[in-house]
Formats: structure tokens, C-alpha cells, sequence
């Protein structure tokens, strides 16, 4: 299993995705860019700049439940997939070394999520501003 | 008198040079490499700024060397040119490995009224890249937005220093 830390991504990298993600441009196809290690780091780093979008737009009302709950579940994903692994194993930072095809899929779909979720962020965030 | 160095880096020399003087109120010197530019806070304290661009200089210069003197670095790109940030990006995978001073990145928007994404999301903080870099967006020569981009720089070095 990859080391959390172990996977940052370099500043350049980081603003690499930022710009495109901020820009509203599709994330999603960086995946197949980078190599195994760098798939995490940016799997790690989108969730945070979400989850830091979420608590700044929404404050103490943030969840990070709005945020999974637009993926699909690990239960489905494992059926559509075929596995037969426990669900609790079924992490990017497990599979990518086993299966690194099927945890590619697994994160571009996540991916794709997070780049909407800073999008509705950046739209409600916007609109109060308007207003103010 | 105390002294603090500042390394504005830039993909052209207009953007340092206009960062400069938004914060300096003018270029002191200036040799086609570096534009030097000098704020006194009072008789006490000073901060020199050193305007870098990386169109004018050698690729192999010694950053590991002139990093160890700055207080922080200030390293810009342009919000619309995303080739400004492929210039950039050698010297912050350069600074990921050597240099523990504050950095703070910066995208050029020609516009902040209103700028492309929600003050709300980078102008207190930034966005966090890691313990000494974040980034934001700003304008170099405008002397708010140049003057935020320097509140943040003193954020992280106080962070810095309480840590």
C-alpha cells in the first residue's frame, strides 16, 4: 500500500491541476498521466482542496457525505467490476498496486466528482458574492 | 538596520518589475537580470525585493545557492497563458526539494473585478499546497492585490516561526 505522504505531488504538478480544475476543464484524463504513485497524490490532493472548498463555502454545514455520496458506492463498483475482494479492501491506495487498472477507473470516476463539487463550490460561492 | 530578501520570480520581466513597484514605489536598480527594489517599514526594518525573470537568465543558475538567503519567494504565471506556467515549473520542482522559506504562487489575472474564482476560496490563506507553499491569485500591479500577496507571506513566516 502506497504511504499517504509518500505520494505528494510536486508544487508544479499541484498547479498543473489546480489551473485546469478552477478553469472548469476536464481532470479526469490526468489520471492515465501520471504513474502509480502520482495517481494518489492526486486522488490526496483533490480531496482536500474539496473538502477545504466545501468548508469554506458552506461552513459548519459541510459534510464530506455531499461529496461521496455522488460517487458510487464501493459495493456497486466491486459488483461491476467482478471483484470478489472485501469491500473495506477496496482503496486506491490498495488496489493500485494489484490491480492498478481497475483502481485507475475507481479514482478517474472520483476525480470527475471532486472537479463537479468545485464547481457547484465556485457557482454557490459566486452567487453570494453577487448579493453581498 | 534588519533586512529581509524577497525573490519575485516571473516568466517575464513586466511582471516582476510591476510587482515591484506596486509594493516599492519604484525599481531602485534594475540590469536586465535582476530589478532590485527597496521598502523601508522604518529605520528598523527593510525588505529588499529581487525581481528574477526567467526568460533572462542561464537555466543552470545555482537557485540551491541563493535560496539559502531569502526570507521568501514570490514566483508568478500568468492565469491565461499556461505556457508562462510551463516556464515556471522547473524552478518549483527545484524549490520542492531545496527550499524550507515561505513560497507563494502566484497566478497573474488581468482582471480581480470581479477575478475569475471567488475571493472567498485563496485571499485569507491561499490554497494549501503544503506546510511552505500555497497558492493564490493576485495582480502584479495592482497594489491591494500586490500588498494581500505580502499579508500572506507574513502569515507563513509568523506561521512559521510559532511552529
Amino acid at each position: 500500500m502506497h504511504d499517504k505522504n509518500e505520494c505528494n505531488l510536486k508544487p508544479a504538478e499541484k498547479v498543473d491541476i489546480l489551473c485546469k480544475l478552477l478553469k472548469g476543464e476536464k481532470v479526469g484524463d490526468l489520471v492515465d498521466k501520471y504513474d502509480n504513485r502520482g495517481v494518489i497524490g492526486m486522488q490526496n490532493f483533490l480531496w482536500e482542496t474539496t473538502a477545504e472548498f466545501g468548508i469554506i463555502c458552506r461552513g459548519k454545514n459541510f459534510s464530506r457525505k455531499e461529496i461521496t455520496r455522488k460517487m458510487t458506492p464501493t459495493s456497486k463498483y466491486q459488483e461491476k467490476q467482478g471483484c470478489k475482494e472485501r469491500t473495506y479492501n477496496c482503496k486506491g491506495t490498495q488496489c493500485i498496486l494489484s490491480n492498478p487498472e481497475c483502481a485507475r477507473k475507481k479514482i478517474k470516476e472520483q476525480v470527475e466528482v471532486f472537479a463537479e463539487s468545485v464547481q457547484e463550490y465556485i457557482r454557490i460561492e459566486q452567487n453570494k458574492e453577487n448579493f453581498e | 538596520m534588519k533586512i529581509g530578501e524577497i525573490a519575485i520570480i516571473t516568466h517575464n520581466t513586466q511582471t516582476s518589475e510591476e510587482f515591484i513597484k506596486s509594493i516599492c514605489k519604484k525599481i531602485n536598480v534594475k540590469n536586465g537580470v535582476v530589478s532590485f527594489g527597496r521598502f523601508d517599514a522604518n529605520n528598523q526594518l527593510g525588505l529588499h525585493l529581487y525581481g528574477i525573470s526567467l526568460d533572462n537568465i542561464d537555466k543552470n543558475v545555482s537557485w540551491d545557492i541563493i535560496s539559502r538567503k531569502m526570507l521568501a519567494y514570490i514566483v508568478f504565471f500568468d492565469w491565461e497563458d499556461l505556457n508562462s506556467l510551463k516556464t515556471i515549473n522547473p524552478i518549483l520542482d527545484q524549490f520542492s526539494n531545496n527550499v524550507t522559506a515561505p513560497i507563494v504562487i502566484v497566478a497573474n489575472v488581468k482582471d480581480m473585478d470581479p477575478p475569475p474564482i471567488p475571493k472567498s476560496f485563496f485571499l485569507d490563506k491561499g490554497i494549501i499546497f503544503s506546510k511552505n507553499c500555497r497558492f493564490m491569485l493576485g495582480r502584479a500591479n495592482q497594489p491591494e492585490s500586490a500588498r494581500k500577496i505580502m499579508v500572506l507571506v507574513s502569515d507563513m513566516l509568523l506561521e512559521k516561526v510559532s511552529c
